[in-house]
């Protein structure tokens, strides 16, 4: 636990460019990351005394921040839902999915669009899928760390990044065809 | 689609803004807030809870006190119309 304000402020500073740029590549939105990165430090300061450090404690934030990422954007999407539901009267599925809200500041005005769509398809995978590429594209982390961060093999964490570009270049075929 | 997926490559690292400090620790204090809160609420439930079963405990008493004076009274004592 923090003892002292300093600690906290520290701590603070050393992760929250990882935590906010990752909570970023998730959500595609500058207000979503920094409600999720205020979740995420809420989280690390009460559960930091209970950390074991039987790994590193970035890889232990990347986890809480992924999960973080991950819940909030389902539960916008379940918010989503019940209002247009709510709000039509009838089950519009095909604007429910319409996707993020795109607020990237990271994202270089000519490429904005052609990552918008991404983002979008992005929106629709797996959430396995989806980490793999925002951890391996996105943030660029090497095999290995990504393997750690999600707590499966090397083998694995290439396989399975295999096959979210399948399931991403099918999305796009798609979406192009619309 | 490298293509595609070259263009996330291209992403840049975002600066988070300064009033994030400030939000999340006043976050934090009101999440002791709410605690205190929550334990002032737990307490007051409580002591109703407990005056509301020694209410209920006494008249139950008064009751029974009150059967037993009947059923100890002689049979005379008791009132036909």
């Amino acid at each position: 636990m923090f003892n002292e304000k300093v600690d906290f402020k520290n701590f603070y500073e050393k992760y929250i460019e990882l935590v906010f740029n990752l909570a970023l590549n998730y959500t595609a939105n500058k207000e979503d990351a920094e409600e999720i990165a205020q979740d995420v430090f809420e989280t690390v300061f009460k559960k930091l005394e209970f950390f074991r450090y039987e790994s590193k404690i970035e890889t232990w934030i990347y986890r809480i921040t992924i999960n973080k990422s991950l819940d909030y954007l389902r539960s916008k999407k379940r918010l989503k839902n019940k209002f247009l539901s709510n709000l039509l009267f009838f089950n519009n599925k095909d604007g429910i999915n319409e996707g993020v809200n795109f607020n990237h500041p990271g994202v270089e005005f000519e490429n904005k669009e052609s990552v918008q769509i991404i983002y979008k398809c992005l929106d629709k995978l797996p959430n396995n899928y989806k980490t793999v590429i925002v951890l391996l594209k996105i943030e660029g982390e090497p095999q290995k760390k990504v393997a750690e961060i999600m707590n499966i093999s090397e083998k694995a964490v290439e396989s399975l990044f295999f096959r979210a570009k399948l399931k991403l270049k099918d999305l796009l075929e798609n979406e192009k065809d619309i | 689609m490298e293509t595609s997926l070259e263009v996330l490559n291209k992403t840049q690292r975002v600066t988070p803004p300064d009033a994030l400090y400030n939000k999340i620790m006043e976050s934090i204090n009101d999440r002791a807030d709410i605690k205190l809160i929550y334990a002032s609420v737990i307490c007051i439930a409580l002591l109703i809870t407990i005056n509301l079963f020694s209410f209920r405990s006494y008249n139950d008493n008064e009751f029974s006190s009150n059967k037993k004076y009947y059923l100890d009274s002689p049979i005379n004592y008791l009132f036909y119309e």
